[in-house]
């Protein structure tokens, strides 16, 4: 086709620029010449005929131009000439440039990475063909929604098959991987035989495991490794098919590598090794155990089922479901089963993180867009600055619209540049975020990464800021008068004064909602971090310590020999002030309660206290938790398997059993238990989380009764790191039938309870430095130009006498107006838009006096900073040189 | 013959005129050209040689005509222009188009008066 063709030529042009000059000159130069002979043969006298002929051609410089034009891509043509112009121009002001850049890149920098784990957590969807069609599991009960079932209600639910086409169940835990003696912590996940299937994954080596190794409990102790992890553990190496590897002391066998991209039920997530969830009996409970709720499970609706017509179908089977558990379970009776949407994965935190993740891409919002003002304040500076530069070239001719585009153009290849500093800026950002959200955190780790949509994304609001920043000082520019141009016009340069104010009166407006949000997120973080837990966890490190073999010794601790010498050897280490036993540990995560406990009080009445946390604590535990022994006594060596069965209750739980009266020596039943006897009354204390109100707690007697696992307590001087590494030694010589398992500092594990809150107040307060920061070197700028353009009136003023005090006066004032504006404006929208964290706060109103306070003596002080130090530079004036100036 | 007489040379017509005459009178340059379109139009066209050397490039690029640098009877260095295989096909074709678009402006015409 002809269109190619021409196409072609004119890249050709493009290329060989100065040939087609040639020719263009050599065509037209033949044509006049024969116009010229045409005339003299007419009459014409020849040395007016060539002026003649330049006439009748009409427009040489036109033609040529056209011509030119019709040669190769016009706007191609004029783009790349004024790219070079941009540069050129740029190069000119290299601070403006860095300035420029540092803060576009940091605005651009944060949008990119909170947006990386927006995209990440809310956006992402399952990669499985049709992913509408997935949906989550759970069993609405009386008190809660639970996520997880028991292995029968799961097989129950997966023979729904007219709701749906199949089912899978899975159980993510911490492990230990123990290879070639060398052992490490590793994310371990059991998982039903259809669990591969369903996200359509392929082996990377081996085979992955399947329906038969599920079928039958305990036949086929088999594992899949990850892409990951056979590379970092393995090296890659094929031979690893065939291996044995022990998980927690369980010996599986390799049979294969998940392909590379294979992620799982949760896009957040990464495990390490699957196997069957046959081996369940092996890690904790029989598969078969109708009270041991441990499985999650995700299902694929059957084609034609609407979410809402498939939750109603499982409703109306919950009935039946019911019938066919077994009837002496405790747990999750009268389950009503639903579904809900699962096409972005499986939720296990997903919905707690969408709104702080919504509050912190606000955030970096309004960053941006006090970056984007400053960014405006500086070009319409510059296009003041400029003014004789744009008339000149008007009067040269260029066109308005093309005076537009090569400003706009400067402005993009500026934000571009920022764009580029910010998505490097935000991979470190991001990679920083994560390590302190994973690091600080026990039981989930958040695993993201940027893709093509954080990219577009990221284009997206280099474009915008682009255009927001650029459009209205390019076309002021471009309207420069041309004649007058030349010349100052004071309008324009009120008009542009005025647009420089609102400016700034943006970045302070933006700058106290960012500070505002900060220290409310500050506030409530330092309310949770100073909570009165009942117990003292400065200095305490948790030790879980758990029998290493498939068979669990499920004994009391005082009859277990190698937990009491670790105790003793523990005990004995110079800079362990006390030790204990406990099971669970508190804060760790795990819990136990107990359905009722009943007791008789002074009048003969029977109390009744429902779900009731109970742990299990050995002798010394209260004294190393520092926790207060309010009556009584503690649990001693005397109370052993056999003995009075006794019982330490808190403050709380007394209260609820025996109002008003002393409860020691009194009897509770419970725990299967008739006559066990209270002995002892502590303080009220937090069992699970940092927030939860005032729980009824019971202690039982650690050796009395039978248990599977012990969590060692600690408080140690020094460095818990030395501790931790004499602890191991200590277990692995006196007790080589045991194995640590987790050890961390109490403090660690209150952190992680509020590691989100953490993460939230640390990016908050990041966030409103730098829109203060931005909002500041605004302000900066603003005086300084405007020190610059007042030279000549503060020379008059100090020459009739004005002191220095007056003169500062006069340009703190335009500032502190604005600051005051600013403020105006601010607080009452800071208000607003507060409200919508209040689910994010902890005992702190979104209106908190103390949060306003802070924020209007940062902005105040920063407002008066930025204004004092360029306003120095007034009273340097020196009145002589500053009247002969300009 | 006053000015407002003259007419303009309709948006994408010049083309065709060009290829027209290049077919029928063989190998011109481009005053041999515009004195052609002069002189069958009998001065009613407004054509300067700044408005058809444009004209020129453009069918040059396209490949519907070749130039080629030869000297004038003057002795003078002129690029004469002919009209290809290409060209020629090109003609054909435009010439039909125009003819019914033509037709159909003509028979529109018609109908109103």
């Amino acid at each position: 086709m002809h269109h190619w063709r021409r196409f072609f030529a004119k890249l050709s042009t493009l290329l060989h620029r100065e040939r087609a000059e040639k020719e263009i000159a050599r065509d037209v130069e033949s044509q006049l010449g024969m116009l010229e002979d045409q005339l003299q043969r007419r009459g014409v006298p020849a040395d007016s005929a060539r002026l003649a002929a330049r006439r009748a051609y009409g427009g040489v410089e036109q033609a040529k131009e056209v011509a030119r034009d019709e040669l190769t891509f016009v706007w191609l043509d004029h783009l790349l000439q004024d790219v070079r112009h941009a540069f050129r121009s740029l190069s000119k002001s290299r601070a403006f440039v860095a300035v420029t850049l540092v803060s576009l890149g940091l605005g651009i920098g944060a949008n990119t990475a909170i947006f990386t784990l927006v995209n990440g957590v809310l956006l992402k969807r399952l990669p499985v063909p049709d992913p509408d069609r997935i949906v989550q599991l759970q069993a609405r009960l009386p008190q809660f929604e639970s996520p997880g079932f028991s292995f029968p209600q799961f097989r129950e639910l997966r023979s729904q098959t007219g709701i749906f086409v199949s089912a899978i169940g899975f159980s993510g835990r911490p492990a230990l991987a123990a290879v070639d003696g060398d052992s490490y912590p590793i994310d371990f996940e059991l998982v039903t035989g259809s669990f591969f299937p369903f996200f359509g994954a392929r082996p990377a080596l081996g085979r992955l495991l399947d329906e038969e190794d599920d079928r039958v409990e305990g036949a086929h102790p088999v594992c899949v490794l990850s892409y990951q992890a056979w590379q970092t553990r393995f090296g890659g190496d094929p031979r690893v098919v065939g291996r044995t590897i022990r998980i927690d002391g369980v010996p599986l066998q390799v049979v294969g590598v998940v392909e590379r991209k294979f992620i799982g039920p949760e896009l957040q997530r990464r495990f390490d090794v699957w196997a069957p969830t046959a081996l369940q009996g092996s890690f904790g409970d029989p598969r078969e155990s109708a009270n041991s709720i441990w499985l999650r499970a995700l299902a694929r609706l059957k084609p034609g089922l609407s979410l809402p017509q498939a939750g109603a179908r499982l409703t109306v089977a919950s009935r039946g479901i019911e019938d066919s558990l077994p009837r002496d379970r405790v747990t999750n009776k009268g389950a009503i089963y639903q579904v809900r949407d699962a096409s972005k994965g499986f939720d296990s935190w997903r919905s707690q993180l969408q709104d702080p993740l919504l509050v912190l891409m606000g955030a970096v919002i309004l960053v941006l867009l006090v970056a984007c003002a400053n960014l405006a304040n500086i070009l319409v500076a510059r296009a003041g600055a400029r003014r004789q530069e744009f008339a000149i070239k008007l009067w040269l001719g260029i066109s308005r619209g093309r005076l537009l585009r090569q400003l706009l153009l400067e402005t993009f290849l500026l934000v571009f540049a920022g764009g580029a500093l910010g998505v490097f800026l935000s991979v470190v950002l991001t990679h920083f975020l994560l390590d302190l959200f994973n690091s600080g955190n026990q039981y989930m780790s958040l695993q993201v990464a940027p893709d093509a949509g954080v990219l577009a994304f990221t284009c997206g609001v280099s474009i915008l800021t682009a255009l927001i920043a650029g459009l209205y000082p390019a076309w002021q520019a471009s309207h420069t008068d041309g004649g007058a141009g030349l010349k100052a016009i004071s309008l324009s340069r009120r008009r542009a004064g005025a647009v420089r104010r609102g400016l700034i009166l943006v970045q302070v407006t933006a700058a106290v909602v960012l500070l505002f949000a900060a220290s409310l997120f500050t506030h409530s973080l330092g309310k949770l971090k100073t909570i009165d837990l009942g117990y003292d966890i400065d200095h305490v490190l948790q030790v879980s310590i758990d029998a290493s073999g498939p068979q669990k010794p499920l004994k009391p601790g005082a009859e277990q020999p190698a937990l009491a010498e670790i105790l003793t050897r523990v005990r004995q280490l110079p800079y362990v002030e006390s030790a204990a036993f406990s099971v669970p540990g508190v804060l760790s995560g795990t819990m136990m309660t107990e359905s009722s406990l009943s007791a008789t009080d002074a009048s003969g009445n029977v109390r009744d206290v429902q779900d009731v946390y109970f742990l299990f604590a050995g002798p010394r535990y209260f004294a190393t938790m520092r926790m207060p022994l309010l009556r009584g006594r503690d649990f001693a060596q005397t109370d052993r398997p056999g003995s009075q069965p006794v019982l330490i209750v808190n403050q709380r739980l007394a209260s609820l059993l025996w109002p008003g009266e002393d409860p020691i020596g009194k009897q509770i039943a419970g725990f299967r238990i008739k006559d066990l006897e209270v002995i002892g009354v502590v303080g009220n204390s937090k069992y699970q989380d940092v927030r939860e109100t005032t729980k009824a707690i019971a202690y039982r007697c650690f050796d009395q009764t039978p248990v599977t696992s012990a969590t060692l307590q600690l408080r140690y001087r020094g460095s818990a790191t030395q501790v931790e590494r004499d602890v191991r030694q200590i277990v692995k010589s006196a007790a080589p039938a045991y194995q640590v398992f987790n050890a961390s500092t109490m403090e660690l594990l209150r952190d992680s309870l509020i590691a989100l809150e953490r993460l939230l107040t640390f990016l908050s307060a990041l966030f409103g430095a730098l829109g203060l920061a931005l909002a500041l070197t605004g302000i900066y700028g603003l005086i300084s130009y405007s020190v610059t353009q007042r030279t000549r009136e503060i020379g008059i003023r100090v020459s009739v006498g004005a002191r220095r005090i007056d003169v500062l006066r006069l340009f703190l004032r335009e500032s502190m107006m604005l600051t005051a504006a600013g403020i105006l404006l601010g607080i009452p929208i800071a208000l607003q838009l507060t409200r919508l964290m209040r689910r994010m706060l902890f005992e702190v109103s979104t209106a908190d006096p103390a949060g306003i306070s802070v924020t209007l003596i940062l902005i105040v002080l920063g407002g008066a900073l930025a204004s004092i130090v360029p306003a120095r530079r007034a009273l340097r004036v020196n009145p002589v040189e500053a009247l002969r100036c300009e | 013959m006053s000015k407002q007489d003259r007419t303009q040379v309709l948006q994408g017509t010049l083309d065709l005129i060009v290829l027209r005459t290049l077919a029928t009178m063989g190998p011109q340059h481009a005053y041999g050209i515009a004195a052609r379109l002069q002189q069958v139009s009998e001065d009613l066209l407004n054509l300067n040689q700044g408005t058809l050397y444009p004209a020129l490039v453009r069918l040059e690029q396209q490949g519907w005509i070749k130039g080629t640098w030869r000297r004038t009877e003057n002795n003078r260095d002129a690029k004469y222009y002919a009209i290809t295989a290409a060209g020629l096909k090109a003609l054909a074709r435009e010439t039909q188009r125009w003819r019914r678009l033509a037709g159909v402006v003509e028979k529109l015409l018609g109908e109103e008066s």
